[in-house]
């Protein structure tokens, strides 16, 4: 008997939607949004390879697994997997507030607590920034149904946070478990962050995330995401940036580890003068399945977006760019670039990438180009007739082509570790776990 | 030094080198020159270790070892060393790294301590004034947006840091200026010694009159026809390969 997608998809819930416990402590408006994501997603189920979007991921392997409910965990057990940051930081574990591996901020200026907190503390606030969800995949609905905690942090306008704010995902799993990170953040007006993200963990776990994230008018946001789940691990997130005018946004995404890896990344440039420019670097190997899809809407005139996108893909991984790029008919006089260039390590690997492009005037500068291709043959032979060693040579080519993207990244400090990261990943096989050995020195 | 023996060498099944018999002896510079395709390039490269050339008969020595069963990167830690016709373009590796790099693989492989940043800089400054080269040149991606003299001089540079043992110098005076042939020239005539052999590849008579050869070769159709005394370049450059092929009709 075959069973339609979204029947499966409820076969597949009803294996964790009875651990869900938040549901009774909730404030009636937030209960009233969790149903309403529930009934969206019984009507959406997952996605499946024929939704064009999700052409190139096929979910069987999670719809595979038999999910449980992440639980909370002992903060000494996700210990190890906490880098050493300076500054603010806040950690979920399993997608619970981890509030003895956290440093929350005391001040007036701006705020940094777990979302449930939020609920407590600031629900008028809050309530402002969950409202009216667009829950355009199963995915979304699922985190809005079912999230255990989060993160909100917003800054009150002209605040300027000087030190880099970490939010940092660890999922710990002793069982195949499913949790649902929820990040809400606003930037208020001319408004300035630093926000690093970072995703760790040990065992099958999957992490479902959401994030929402708006900048109004002017605010500035540099923000960094650095996926380091563990190898049996599947990551899906769904980033959702809104931009209103003058603000401006900077994205760097790494993409390195998860057996299976989905980041859907959109930004809405709602007023003039909104832009932004985004990164990013997949690194896959043995069978790793990366896909990111990010979306640029220009919806306003005068608004900006550049995009530079590069993947390296070893062994059997495959790694998938679709860059959509969307201008309005009113949005004169924007410019729009994109570049994605992908790198094959071997004839197992593969690489995927679709420039979108829906121009709606004509009155804009648009360019977009991208490559597939192989390390280039004489320029190794070239390093290795200087006395190079032949895996020094690859690897230092390997880093170049890197390199482009880990330039950009405006923090130094921060910078110089991610490049010693992906150095470290280029130069040798994947090891267990993920990067947080690397953040302690 | 360097012992050629009946070399045969094919690129798929096009026979590209057929029967390259040359010998050079420490301390001696050797030119050859040659008609555009006759295989110069290739012998070069073949020298130097690239793959994707068939040898399919035939052998070289270089300092009493067998040369083919060298992987590239030990001969040129072995000292070997190939000025290239065409310097690659290396984006996001600096110039700095590659020459720092080379310098110390190869001094490892002859059991010398590594040079430090601080002493590898020191040096790397004064063969820069060498070569005329701004220390900017450094910082810069590899060959990355370099002009056509700018590459070549670098590859000198490579070189007298290095300081090859045999040092094969494919085309390095073509595209150069009248002053950067006499700076590249003054390069490679600081090299010079009794323990060194230099290898030059050349269209040019101009070069030779700065560089003075031991032995002029030319090389034509995968052989090489004739052999002479610096002299024969000038006759060349004179009366052109013509009156040499047709010699070798008449031997064959
Ligand atoms: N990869 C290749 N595939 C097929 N033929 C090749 C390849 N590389 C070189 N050849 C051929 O081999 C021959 C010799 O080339 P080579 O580059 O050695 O000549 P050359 O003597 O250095 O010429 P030039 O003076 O123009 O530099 C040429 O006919 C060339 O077309
Ligand atoms: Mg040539």
């Amino acid at each position: 008997m075959t069973r339609s997608h979204t029947e499966t998809a409820q076969a597949w819930l009803s294996g964790f939607q009875a651990e869900f416990t938040r549901k009774e402590t909730d404030l009636a408006w937030l209960g009233a949004l969790r149903n309403q994501a529930r009934a969206t997603f019984q009507k959406q189920g997952l996605p499946t390879t024929r939704t064009e979007s999700w052409k190139y991921t096929s979910l069987a392997p999670l719809l595979d697994t038999e999910y449980h409910l992440a639980q909370t965990e002992e903060e000494a057990a996700a210990q190890p997997y906490v880098p050493s940051t300076e500054g603010f930081r806040i950690v979920l574990v399993n997608g619970h507030f981890a509030p003895g591996l956290s440093r929350l901020p005391q001040t007036e200026e701006w705020g940094l607590m777990s979302l449930y907190e939020a609920s407590r503390l600031t629900p008028g606030r809050l309530e402002d920034h969950l409202l009216h969800p667009n829950l355009e995949s199963g995915f979304s609905s699922l985190n809005e149904a079912f999230w255990e905690d989060g993160v909100f942090l917003y800054l009150n306008p002209a605040a300027q946070v000087k030190e880099p704010v970490w939010i940092i995902c660890v999922n710990v799993a002793h069982q195949a478990s499913i949790s649902h990170p929820r990040l809400a953040i606003s930037l208020g007006r001319h408004s300035r962050l630093a926000l690093i993200e970072y995703h760790v963990g040990q065992g099958p776990y999957l992490s479902n995330i959401r994030s929402t994230i708006h900048l109004d008018e002017n605010a500035h946001l540099d923000y960094l995401r650095l996926q380091c789940e563990h190898p049996l691990a599947h990551h899906i997130a769904d980033i959702e940036f809104t931009q209103r005018a003058g603000a401006t946004l900077q994205s760097h995404s790494f993409t390195l580890g998860g057996a299976l890896s989905r980041i859907s990344l959109s930004t809405c440039l709602s007023d003039a003068k909104a832009s932004c420019r985004l990164f990013g670097l997949m690194l896959g190997q043995n069978h790793q399945h990366q896909d990111e899809h990010t979306h640029i809407r220009h919806a306003a005139a005068h608004t900006h977006s550049e995009e530079h996108y590069r993947s390296i893909q070893d062994d059997a991984s495959h790694g998938i760019f679709c860059g959509r790029i969307k201008v309005e008919a009113g949005a004169l006089q924007c410019t729009a670039k994109q570049t994605s260039h992908n790198l094959l390590l071997s004839p197992s690997a593969e690489a995927t990438t679709l420039p979108q492009l829906e121009i709606l005037n004509d009155d804009i500068t648009c360019s977009h180009g991208a490559t597939v291709g192989q390390l280039d043959e004489t320029a190794l032979f070239y390093l290795i007739s200087r006395g190079l060693d032949p895996d020094e040579a690859r690897a230092l080519l390997k880093q170049a082509f890197a390199k482009t993207i880990l330039d950009s990244i405006p923090n130094p400090a921060l910078k110089d570790k991610i490049s010693r990261l992906i150095q470290e990943k280029l130069g040798q096989p994947l090891r267990q776990g993920g990067a947080h050995v690397f953040f302690h020195d | 030094m360097l012992d050629i023996r009946n070399l045969h060498v094919a690129i798929g099944d096009k026979p590209i080198l057929k029967g390259i018999d040359l010998q050079v002896k420490p301390g001696e510079v050797h030119a050859i020159m040659g008609p555009n395709g006759s295989g110069k390039s290739t012998l070069a490269q073949v020298l130097a270790g690239r793959e994707g050339y068939h040898i399919t008969a035939g052998e070289i020595r270089y300092e009493q070892q067998d040369l083919l069963k060298l992987a590239p990167e030990i001969r040129a830690r072995e000292g070997l060393f190939l000025a290239f016709q065409y310097p690659v373009e290396i984006p996001g590796v600096t110039n700095i790294y590659l020459l720092k790099a080379a310098l110390n693989a190869r001094r490892k492989h002859l059991g010398l301590p590594e040079l430090d940043a601080i002493d590898f800089l020191q040096l790397v400054k004064d063969k820069l004034k060498l070569v005329n080269m701004d220390e900017a040149f450094l910082y810069r991606p590899v060959n990355e947006g370099f002009s056509g003299g700018e590459k070549k001089r670098n590859e000198i540079l490579q070189m007298i840091l290095l300081e090859p043992k045999l040092a094969l110098l494919d085309e390095t005076d073509s595209g150069l200026d009248i002053d950067a042939l006499k700076t590249v020239s003054e390069g490679v005539n600081t090299m010079r010694d009794p323990a060194r052999s230099i290898l030059l590849i050349t269209h040019y008579q101009r070069l030779l009159d700065y560089i003075k050869p031991d032995v002029v070769h030319v090389l034509a159709q995968g052989k090489i026809i004739h052999s002479g005394g610096p002299d024969l370049a000038r006759t060349l450059e004179d009366r052109g390969y013509g009156w040499l092929d047709t010699d070798q009709e008449v031997a064959v």
